[in-house]
């Protein structure tokens, strides 16, 4: 028989990554409701498979792959009627203000990155919103860290050219921020 | 640019994040961080958290008696409380709707353990599952303690309900019966009652194919030793020792694995104890009966 779930194990693993997942899961749902849920349907699983979750950094990674998953298969699903996710959607309605951004730049961008090819997209998404380094993406989607890179490379270039054909000048900030380095 | 480099040399990944819908990272509020942690603490409490976030349904049957009314398999979701309420059904029409789910909670529908009609429900539910004659006390008693866990561990958010799922009720319902048979076989040999002792061994025989055995421990195993709980075991493999001795006659066997509260949480803690108002321990029997 299975040991019990290690409490301490979990909390810390939920303490320091429940912010990343929650936004992770809230720029990709758009939906508040939906993340608050996939959320606690996530750590629900991470409590489930504490045995299965790999220690440190990886373990981190584990957590973004089972929230992926869920993002995949959220179409349709039942919501959840908790009271502490109700919660939890509406903290973040308060906590994370409407980003406003100019018109022509955001529809710019908004059909760029609806143009790319779906996996592409999602990579570049993870390594831009996320931070994560190929190697990293490729633990969480199952994929090779050179099939990311390559992958990654693409998307950048069509996106690139995608803003070219538009004829939209589109600066980076003034401190780019470029992908992290594999560790 | 350099079309196939690693490195963002366009800087696409900084014009990315220009839109990211966060504006760049949740903020630290109050409110956020607090509400994390009332969902984490949730999820790692026994009370668990959602419907779906049941404890494993298997707690209900391998917690010892004196820890049974408060760690049952049951879930507690948040609702909306309902105070001066006449009648509160049992029956709540949830159900697992993923395999993990039902593992977590098991099969079935989500029953209120706070329902008016608790109690005939879950008779309705068990009709199924034979007790032995004279054993029905045994029944009684088991969904007492059921009743008996049907408020909220402290902190659990206003509303709660505390559930458990038909199958996870149906398997203590059946671990209870095959303790009682196995007793009642115990009793029956001793007394020299063959026709008792023979009517027990059969039920014993079939009881890994009760349905209630079957859906939640399809495959049912163990290996020695037989004696505590610590051995290697399936949910109901600890049933097949019992009905091998059993049906070897072995009555030490059965003995010494009543002594030693073999099983998944042995049969000591699905039998009434012997002050309870249920009556005695094991019916007593007269010979012949």
């Amino acid at each position: 028989m299975r040991a019990p779930p290690d409490g301490d194990r979990f909390e810390e693993l939920y303490r320091t990554t429940r912010k990343d997942i929650l936004a992770y899961l809230a720029r990709r749902t758009g939906d508040r409701e939906q993340a608050a849920d996939l959320l606690s349907e996530t750590y629900l699983i991470a409590w489930c498979r504490l045995p299965d979750v790999p220690i440190g950094h990886e373990g981190r990674l584990w957590l973004f792959g089972v929230a992926r998953n869920l993002l995949l298969r959220h179409a349709g699903r039942q919501r959840s009627h908790d009271v502490l996710v109700q919660r939890l959607a509406d903290e973040l309605h308060h906590a994370v203000p409407t980003v406003a951004l100019e018109h022509d730049r955001a529809q710019a961008l908004s059909e760029g990155l609806a143009s790319l090819p779906k996996r592409e997209r999602e990579i570049l998404l993870l390594t831009a919103w996320e931070g994560f380094a190929p190697r990293e993406i490729a633990a969480i989607i199952g994929s090779s860290p050179n099939i990311v890179r390559v992958r990654l490379a693409r998307a950048r270039s069509k996106l690139r050219a995608r803003l070219d054909d538009a004829s939209l000048t589109v600066e980076p900030p003034p401190q780019p921020v470029t992908a992290p380095a594999d560790p | 640019m350099s079309r196939g480099d690693t490195t963002d040399v366009g800087g696409i990944d900084a014009i990315v994040r220009g839109i990211d819908p966060l504006g760049g990272g949740l903020p630290e509020t109050h409110g956020l961080e607090r509400t994390l942690d009332e969902i984490g603490a949730a999820i790692v409490s026994d009370g668990a958290f959602g419907t779906r976030a049941a404890p494993r349904w298997r707690r209900w049957l391998a917690v010892p008696r004196r820890l049974a009314a408060v760690a049952a398999a049951v879930l507690a979701v948040g609702g909306v409380a309902t105070a001066a309420v006449v009648f509160v059904n049992a029956h709540t029409g949830i159900y697992p709707t993923k395999p993990w789910e039902r593992e977590a909670g098991g099969p079935g529908e989500s029953l209120n353990l706070a329902g008016t009609n608790f109690r005939q429900v879950a008779l309705t539910v068990a009709s199924d599952i034979p007790f032995p004659p004279g054993y029905a006390a045994w029944r009684t008693w088991l969904i007492t303690l059921a009743a008996n866990s049907s408020s909220c561990p402290k902190g659990s958010p206003a509303g709660c309900k505390m559930l458990i799922s038909t199958g996870a009720l149906r398997g203590s319902f059946a671990q209870s019966a095959f303790c009682a048979w196995v007793y009642d076989w115990r009793q029956a040999t001793q007394a020299g009652d063959a026709a008792a002792a023979q009517r027990a061994a059969q039920a014993i025989r079939e009881a890994p194919l009760w349905k209630a055995v079957v859906t939640l421990d399809p495959h049912p195993h163990a290996a020695p030793p037989y004696t505590g709980r610590h051995g290697p075991m399936s949910d109901f493999g600890w049933l097949l020792p019992y009905r091998h001795a059993v049906l070897a006659h072995d009555v030490s066997a059965v003995d010494g694995m009543l002594a030693a509260n073999y099983g998944l949480s042995g049969c000591a803690s699905v039998r009434p104890p012997a002050a309870s108002k249920s009556g005695t321990v094991v019916p007593s029997r007269s010979h012949g009966s």
